[in-house]
């Protein structure tokens, strides 16, 4: 014989669920006992908040609202998180300069290395080499940075900079903040665009 | 208390979430002049992000009640509901990026409330108030010995409910007296539809066992 079990005696108590649908309600005394008692403790507390909490004064209302209203400038902006920069406008300018950074460093390091007619490096370093190897029309993705820089509105990258100093450490406090779901969408994002470059 | 600021949703600014299809009209084809208060809840998280404390006033107006009585039914008292609402509402304004929309916005405040809640009253034994402070209840129909009965046991019960685990506690105070379905009391404490049940089973078990046989 099995009883019920406590959510089911709940479904009951409450009305959700009829007695008729337990059939062993009927034979088994200790469940209805404890579906009374159920029913019992459901009616006292309800009876036990009285008519319902007591009304504050109704400059009460206000005068909360007024604290909140105060206590909220004090704050200033709803801070932002790492999620929320990265879809904001503060990011946009910002995006482009740090995406065409790493792109160049992308291309720079392994884009010369392919290069028709390319020699090869010197034992001293590849940068060297490379950089004046590669020429605008060359390669593909020094003509995407190119593009990419031509896109950029210097002006509201430069503010846009300005307004992130002002939040100090806020990038490294947000990218602390990250869930796992957002650093896989990080990950995902950037090794989507790096494998766009052709590299 | 309504609001009469006009602004418009700058351009930049997208939300996690899709807003109603008014709010995209006025924010996409006609940057019209609108009213918090005319705002649905994308639309005031939405004002509110975007720098316009205005819209905070609105969502404050419209749910400082719930959130005030849900801080009542925990403290006990005026004093410290009151302190705790403008905490919940501080919290919230602070958490504002991370609202999705996911769930309503009530059930995002009540989860706030909740918490805050049960921080304070483990730190702090709930101060509740005498029976001569709660609200008056009709008692004409009753006599003066009935009224005496009701209130005595009324006050046990409250101080029993005190006393219950925090989940039960929630549970209880969140289903009975703000009539929140299970699956929106799953949600503010972030557990399943079965658990809520199974709290608010062994909450009134709890109930039970603390008032004995005075209750009935």
């Amino acid at each position: 014989m099995r009883h019920l079990a406590p959510e089911e005696l709940i479904d009951v108590a409450e009305g959700t669920r009829t007695e008729a649908s337990a059939p062993h309600l009927q034979t088994c005394e200790a469940c209805r006992a404890q579906l009374a008692d159920l029913r019992v403790m459901m009616a006292r507390a309800v009876e036990a908040d009285g008519a319902d909490v007591p009304e504050p004064s109704p400059l009460f209302w206000d005068h909360l609202s007024a604290r909140v209203r105060e206590a909220v400038a004090a704050e200033g902006a709803p801070p932002l998180t790492w999620f929320g920069w990265l879809q904001s406008g503060l990011m946009t300018p910002l995006s482009a300069v740090g995406f065409a950074v790493i792109v160049l460093a992308v291309a720079v390091t392994f884009g010369g290395r392919h290069m028709p007619g390319a020699s090869a490096p010197s034992p001293a370093g590849a940068v060297a080499d490379i950089i004046p190897i590669a020429q605008p029309g060359d390669d593909p993705s020094l003509d995407m940075v190119a593009d990419l820089a031509a896109q950029v509105d210097w002006d509201a990258a430069g503010d846009a900079a300005v307004a992130l100093h002002t939040h100090e450490d806020a990038a490294e406090r947000e990218a602390t903040q990250l869930s796992d779901g957002e650093r896989r969408e990080l990950g995902r994002l950037l090794q989507k665009e790096l494998a766009h470059t052709g590299n | 208390m309504a609001q009469s600021i006009a602004w418009t949703l700058p351009g930049t600014w997208q939300p996690d979430w899709q807003p109603s299809a008014a709010v995209r009209r006025e924010t996409v084809n006609k940057p019209a002049e609108v009213s918090f208060a005319e705002l649905d809840e994308a639309g005031l998280v939405g004002a509110c992000l975007a720098g316009h404390s205005g819209a905070f006033d609105v969502i404050v107006e419209r749910h400082r009640r719930p959130v005030y009585q849900l801080c009542y039914r925990f403290v006990g008292n005026h004093e410290d509901a009151s302190d705790l609402s403008q905490d919940v509402f501080l919290r919230a304004y602070r958490g504002l990026r991370s609202f999705r929309g996911q769930s309503t916005l009530a059930t995002w405040l009540y989860r706030i409330g909740v918490n805050v809640c049960l921080n304070r009253v483990s730190a702090k034994a709930p101060q509740v108030e005498s029976i001569d402070e709660r609200p008056h209840v009709d008692t004409r129909l009753e006599s003066a010995d009935e009224r005496m009965l009701r209130d005595e046991r009324a006050a046990r019960v409250r101080a029993a409910i005190a006393e219950l685990p925090r989940k039960q506690r929630a549970t209880l105070i969140l289903r009975m007296y703000h009539e929140m379905s299970h699956q929106e009391i799953a949600d503010v404490l972030g557990s399943s539809v079965g658990a809520v049940k199974a709290n608010f089973f062994h909450a009134l078990g709890n109930l039970k066992k603390r008032l004995g046989s005075e209750v009935f």
